[in-house]
């Protein structure tokens, strides 16, 4: 049994090393380096908060009010660095350090030393990018795409080419990681077909960055040498050609948007037939789904170049591989909600992230599948239609996700429950403020707003004034997220049980909570009822 | 399963899947690599 493998293994590596220094920067334990990643993220998720307040206070009304246009430009380009790169991401990569090890009865990742080394690029890296604002001549200001020759201007384009460099090899490296962890360190009777959803999802998401961070890498390079040592890949002057960097670019960018809504995918699959008291609908299908998505993420780039005037042909074919995408995301969302379907549901805080979860990414579903349509994105883009429909699948989406996981794991990591009753009043003000935030954005898109203007027409001026009034009101409300954390982490009185929720199946909650330092030292031997998903023929 | 568990045979093929794993990756993203940054060297 899990159970006394776990408990039976009280021997002298139990306890976490002696001392701060020790313990945290020189750690080799997925738990702790998890739990870095985790305050890590959670830091940049508040530092990329700032910058949107910024942004969504020089909209709150139209003309120029409190900052200078180039530093608004500044803003938008490392909210968007800070929120993907520092924020979303690493916070997946937590994720799955802390849970993939305890979900497959592995005792640690397989290379707990490069482990520590993914992590603590990251801090080194983003100081890097940060700094570039307080450089004479400001930081890269063109645009997390970093099209030339706009981005080219940028006196700091090397500090964020080099940081870019780093990230790329953290992830590469926390990716090989995962990948040999999954494929080698399962305990016995752990079939892969028997794995919870979150490692499928982390598993395929480790591939897509092992196959695009490189082009990243590469693309910015060229941007680099563009700048500094004479050549012409994206110079016409020169025979180069800026629309090549684009298809570099978004042969990167697509499947890196992927990248962070796939392990959101797992997440949802965990929490949903939890709190539904039901295995999940379709197990295999929900894994034949996310491969497939992944599959096709890299056949679909050019939609975001659709205005850059493509042969008709490459415009057709890019606008139906990309509406082919919605085949497999319509199945998942079937198949979420023909799980809760019949269920005996309660609603605790993970659970109500979950569902919306469900309803508002798929808005953002539908506003990609208008996007997808060549003709009308010929009007959209570059409009706050598209910044609308990226923050539906990216904050409903990939954040809420994050929210849910953190809700739903919290009390396995710390042996106590947090506040249900600030944790629901967390999710109603989020899930109400985001909506007043995002949603008048498609409407603004719409009539014509561009996007990255730090000024605009009076005709826009309402549903700014709305969208910001919903932006301050939902950044305020992400301090009551921070609130629950620290006072569950540290102050909570009401311990956990091992299993926690009530209808969690998974090796995670056959451990204790917190779990011990060292844990499946000795590889538990699996049974199938213990498992989310193996029992379930289907 | 039980056996290969007590025996430490498990924990030996772990250590070589995972060695066989990360030389396949390695590969991998190294060829990735050179093929993003080969445009650099030839089309400069
Ligand atoms: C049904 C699925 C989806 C479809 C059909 C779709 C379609 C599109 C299209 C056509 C664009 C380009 C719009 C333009 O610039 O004119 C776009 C932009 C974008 N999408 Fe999606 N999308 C989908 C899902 C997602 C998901 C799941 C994410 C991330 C989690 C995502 C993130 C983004 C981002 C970040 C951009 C804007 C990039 C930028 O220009 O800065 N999309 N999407
Ligand atoms: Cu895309």
């Amino acid at each position: 049994m899990a159970h006394e493998a776990a408990h039976d293994h009280h021997d002298d590596h139990h306890h976490a090393p002696q001392g701060f220094f020790q313990r945290w920067v020189m750690s080799t334990n997925h738990k702790d380096i998890g739990t870095l990643y985790l305050i890590f993220s959670l830091t940049m998720f508040f530092i990329g908060g700032s910058f949107a307040m910024v942004i969504r206070a020089e909209l709150f009304k139209p003309g120029l009010q409190l900052v200078q246009p180039y530093f608004f430009n500044e803003m938008t380009t490392m909210h968007a660095l800070v929120m993907i790169f520092g924020a979303i991401m690493p916070s997946f990569v937590g994720l799955g350090n802390w849970m993939i090890p305890l979900m497959i009865g592995a005792p640690d990742m397989a290379l707990p030393r490069m482990n520590n080394l993914s992590f603590w690029i990251l801090p080194f890296a983003f100081a890097l990018l940060l700094s570039t604002l307080f450089l004479p001549g400001g930081g890269p200001a063109g645009g997390w795409t970093m099209y030339p020759p706009l981005s080219l201007q940028s006196g700091s384009l090397a500090y964020a080419v080099f940081a870019i460099h780093l990230m790329g090899i953290s992830s590469i490296m926390g990716a090989i990681n995962i990948i040999a962890t999954i494929l080698n360190m399962r305990a016995p009777g752990m079939d892969l077909l028997k794995m919870p959803v979150f490692v499928w999802s982390w598993l395929i998401t480790a591939f897509l960055l092992i196959a695009v961070m490189p082009v990243l890498a590469g693309a910015v390079t060229m941007l680099l040498t563009d700048k500094y040592f004479g050549t012409s890949f994206f110079n016409p002057h020169g025979g180069g050609d800026p629309v090549l960097y684009q298809h570099v670019f978004w042969f990167f960018g697509h499947p890196e948007v992927y990248i962070m809504i796939l392990p959101a995918f797992g997440i949802i699959s965990e929490i949903i037939p939890t709190f539904a008291r039901k295995p999940i609908f379709g197990y295999r299908a929900m894994v034949y789904a996310i491969a497939c998505i992944a599959f096709l993420s890299f056949i679909v780039w050019a939609h975001h170049m659709f205005a850059v005037g493509m042969p008709v042909g490459a415009d057709i074919f890019f606008m139906y591989a990309t509406m082919l995408i919605a085949v497999p995301t319509g199945v998942k969302v079937f198949n979420w909600v023909a799980t809760m379907w019949g269920g005996s549901m309660t609603f605790e805080t993970p659970m109500l992230f979950a569902i919306a979860f469900v309803i508002l990414f798929t808005i953002g579903g539908f506003s990609g599948l208008m996007l997808a349509l060549v003709p009308a994105d010929f009007q959209y883009h570059d409009t706050y239609f598209v910044v609308a429909h990226f923050h539906y699948v990216l904050v409903t989406g990939a954040a809420f996700a994050i929210m849910a996981a953190t809700y739903y794991w919290l009390p396995k990591w710390t042996g106590h429950m947090y506040s249900e009753f600030w944790g629901k009043v967390h999710f109603w003000c989020s899930v109400v403020f985001v909506n007043v935030l995002f949603f008048p954005q498609h409407f603004l898109g719409l009539a014509g707003m561009p996007r990255r203007i730090p000024d605009y027409n009076v005709a826009f001026a309402d549903f700014n004034m709305i969208s910001s009034i919903g932006g301050f009101l939902f950044g305020a409300s992400q301090l009551i997220f921070l609130g629950v954390i620290v006072h569950c982490a540290f102050f909570s009185k009401k311990k956990a049980t091992d299993r926690v929720w009530e209808g969690a199946r998974g090796l995670e909650w056959t451990l204790p909570s917190p779990p011990p330092h060292h844990s499946f030292t000795v590889p538990p031997v699996v049974h199938d009822e213990e498992l989310a998903h193996g029992h379930v023929s289907d | 399963m039980a056996n290969h568990v007590a025996d430490g045979q498990f924990e030996r093929t772990r250590r070589h899947g995972v060695r066989r794993t990360v030389t396949v990756l390695a590969i991998v993203v190294g060829a990735f690599y050179l093929l993003s940054f080969a445009q650099i060297l030839l089309m400069k």
